[in-house]
């Protein structure tokens, strides 16, 4: 694991590694961010910034020699400049073994039948 | 087809740096599996614990062995799938496969080891072996 780490008040603020790649279908994204279940995954666009923050509780070591608590809580946090062409409406996120994985589809260029007069 | 690199004028450098940068990456990623996944081990009471991050190993690719005072992990990590017909933008993840064994300070109960990976992360209760507990020694006072 490849990841930057700094602190937030008690947490630990962790920029997490990414594979990023392109298809016909999109920009696929999976960022490691061990300890971080589906429902604690949050994945945002404001204007053309994509935010895939995730949540975690991660066992801390040497707790009880140090007097604190069991775990430390952890935020993970990587962003992304979206191209023009991303459709950030139909962006799907799924989280499995510590890995979340993002699909940024591509926009279908929007067709207008143009009705051609007679006459 | 000719590429934009054959029409430009011939480079002599070129190649040298172009050989300097492929060792550089082919370092850098051999660098990050040698290294493997980040793992703690402390001691808790008489016992140690481990806690080891591992972002997209599945419970049943992962293998953990105790011998006497050798633990070894050794699993699979799963790659994001090269794209066939796509294009990288940034590979930053190490994928394949992994192996680490490390020398702990005392043998462990190897039948008493409890693990369990969730969501990336391994942690490990393993005991001490009762034979290595430190054992009290009556003293026999002489008369």
């Amino acid at each position: 694991m490849n990841a930057i780490e700094t602190r937030n008040g008690n947490a630990r603020r962790v920029t997490p590694a990414c594979d990023v790649w392109e298809t016909k279908d999109g920009v696929h994204v999976v960022a490691e961010m061990p300890g971080v279940e589906a429902g604690a995954v949050e994945v945002t666009v404001e204007r053309d910034l994509l935010s895939i923050r995730g949540r975690a509780e991660l066992p801390r070591p040497s707790a009880r020699a140090q007097g604190l608590t069991a775990t430390v809580p952890v935020e993970y946090l990587r962003q992304f400049q979206l191209a023009d062409t991303a459709d950030a409406d139909a962006i799907q996120a799924s989280a499995k073994d510590g890995l979340v994985r993002v699909l940024v589809p591509r926009k279908v260029p929007a067709q207008r039948r143009i009705p051609v007069a007679v006459g | 087809m000719f590429s934009i690199r054959h029409l430009s004028p011939w480079n002599p450098w070129e190649e040298l740096e172009r050989f300097h940068a492929e060792f550089e990456r082919g370092a850098q990623s051999l660098g990050s599996a040698l290294q493997g996944p980040s793992i703690d081990v402390w001691s808790e009471g008489d016992d140690l614990r481990l806690r080891a991050l591992l972002p997209g190993v599945r419970p049943e690719d992962l293998e953990v062995t105790v011998e006497g005072d050798q633990l070894t992990l050794r699993g699979t990590i799963e790659s994001a799938g090269a794209p066939s017909e796509g294009r990288w933008i940034r590979r930053e993840r190490m994928g394949g496969s992994f192996q680490r064994t490390l020398q702990l300070p005392f043998a462990i109960e190897a039948d008493a080891v409890k693990a369990r990976l969730v969501h990336g992360v391994l942690e490990l209760e393993l005991p001490r072996a009762a034979a290595e507990k430190p054992r009290k020694i009556q003293v026999q006072a002489t008369t």
